[in-house]
């Protein structure tokens, strides 16, 4: 403990008070300049042009205003996710062996739970969409299956090796009973169950369509929002995992702070992006 | 049908049903002409595609279930809906709809009984195959019948009310008809 102590020595209060102050801050400019009416307009320009889809006068205003309250909501969720990491990296007094023994089998297992929850609060949003006189639907049953490439399955199985990885090595590090292994497994299967209930709790919701492009846009965003879940339950619990893997690696084998560890999620985050770049156009399958 | 670059088919050219045409005849002219409601023109009753959609009007005249049961039956008979391709569940489709549940069930039970789509259990409706010889054979019948219903000047409702008189046992009036007709 004083070891660790001395090398990391823990921030006082006032520090931890203005990184808080400042975060806020800065997410509050963000959050201004980045719901900006017109902003989101342009937003929703582009993603009709990307997606080859049309965007009449009448709907331009309603996709706008859904598009902004995506983003605010990832702009809320995300500190919630980003907070216990931050206390737990700042808090200097936590950061010994007996702490990372104790604590780190339970924050892994939580891992998994947390990704698709934060992933799945990630994509509630408000229905963009007043139904009309008129309802229309799909001849065929859409099945979740189809918002998916081979490839992009593939990364999705990878993010579930690398989450399983990542806890392999952290439980072995931290000197953990079988029993956490056993519980880390568990809280895997359990995510796993939860992750392709709400998956298909969002492909069943109903559509508010009026006419063949608000089925288009309705369509549009159901598929986004079922890889973003998918996207974010299979690739946070790594990245969480990774995070702490290395905290206590650095904590337990008195490595100065590197900022390396950066790198490999980074790497791995763009290549995630590139391989789900394939299918932003198989909403045109529903 | 060309393939985008993702080799994705695109869909179904867009044609609106006789609900949608119906209740689009109150848009602004000026929007018509500037290409911006360009998926609605040219969409009069007599040319009725079947389209890669179902849509319901609550303030039509025909009852929601004979909507679905017939935009279903349309888009089988045209080969829009393949055997085996899987119909949406009750529960999606009374939803994204706005029905109640025992409508959809009634459209497909309808359908289900001449053959035209199937119940696997719990693993959902599907488009049926090939019809079987006697309900080929009391297909042909119906058809038949139809036509010759139609040349006596009746139209789809009054048919199908002699007819589902006829199969109740009670239609009366429904059996001399038919006779005089045969």
């Amino acid at each position: 403990m004083t070891v660790v102590a001395a090398v990391n020595p823990p921030p006082s209060g006032l520090l931890l008070l203005a990184v808080f102050v400042g975060s806020f801050v800065v997410a509050a400019l963000v959050i201004t300049i980045t719901s900006r009416k017109n902003r989101s307009t342009s937003r929703a320009h582009r993603l009709a042009r990307h997606s080859g889809i049309e965007l009449p006068s009448h709907l331009e205003g309603r996709i706008a205003r859904r598009l902004r309250n995506e983003w605010l909501t990832f702009l809320f969720i995300f500190p919630l996710w980003l907070s216990p990491l931050e206390l737990t990296s700042f808090n200097g007094h936590i950061q010994s062996a007996t702490y990372w023994d104790t604590w780190f089998p339970r924050l892994v297992v939580l891992t998994p739970l947390f990704g698709v929850a934060v992933s799945f609060s990630g994509v509630i949003i408000a229905r963009w969409n007043v139904p009309g006189s008129i309802r229309l639907s799909h001849l065929r049953r859409v099945r979740l299956r189809q918002a998916f490439t081979v490839a992009e399955r593939c990364a999705l199985a990878a993010g579930v090796g690398a989450t399983m990885g990542v806890s392999a090595w952290g439980l072995q590090r931290s000197h953990s009973s079988i029993h956490w292994w056993a519980v880390e497994f568990g809280a895997l299967v359990l995510a796993g169950v939860i992750w392709w209930l709400l998956e298909n709790t969002v492909m069943d919701q109903p559509s508010t369509a009026s006419d063949p492009v608000e089925l288009e846009w309705d369509d549009l965003f159901r598929f986004r929002r079922v890889r973003s879940l998918a996207i974010g339950a299979a690739w946070i619990p790594p990245m969480a995992g990774w995070v702490l893997d290395s905290l206590m690696n650095q904590q337990l084998s008195h490595f100065t702070p590197s900022p390396l560890w950066v790198y490999g999620p980074l790497i791995i985050s763009i290549t995630v992006a590139l391989v789900f770049r394939q299918g932003r156009l198989l909403w045109r399958t529903a | 049908m060309p393939k985008t670059e993702f080799g994705i088919e695109p869909r179904a050219p867009t044609i609106l049903s006789n609900s949608i045409s119906q209740s689009f005849k109150s848009i602004d002219p000026a929007k018509l002409s500037s290409g911006e409601l360009s998926c609605c023109v040219n969409t009069t009753i007599d040319t009725i595609t079947p389209v890669s959609f179902l849509s319901i009007d609550s303030a039509a005249g025909m009852p929601p279930f004979e909507q679905v049961r017939s935009q279903l039956a349309k888009a089988i008979d045209s080969g829009i809906l393949k055997p085996q391709d899987q119909l949406p569940t009750v529960r999606k489709l009374a939803t994204d709809l706005g029905l109640a549940a025992n409508t959809v069930a009634r459209a497909y039970r309808e359908l289900e009984l001449i053959g035209v789509i199937e119940t696997r259990g719990r693993n959902g409706t599907f488009v049926a195959g090939a019809l079987s010889p006697r309900k080929a054979a009391g297909a042909r019948l119906a058809a038949t019948l139809a036509q010759r219903m139609r040349d006596l000047g009746m139209g789809e409702a009054e048919m199908l009310a002699i007819f589902r008189n006829e199969v109740e046992g009670r239609g009366g009036a429904g059996k001399s008809t038919l006779r005089t007709t045969s």
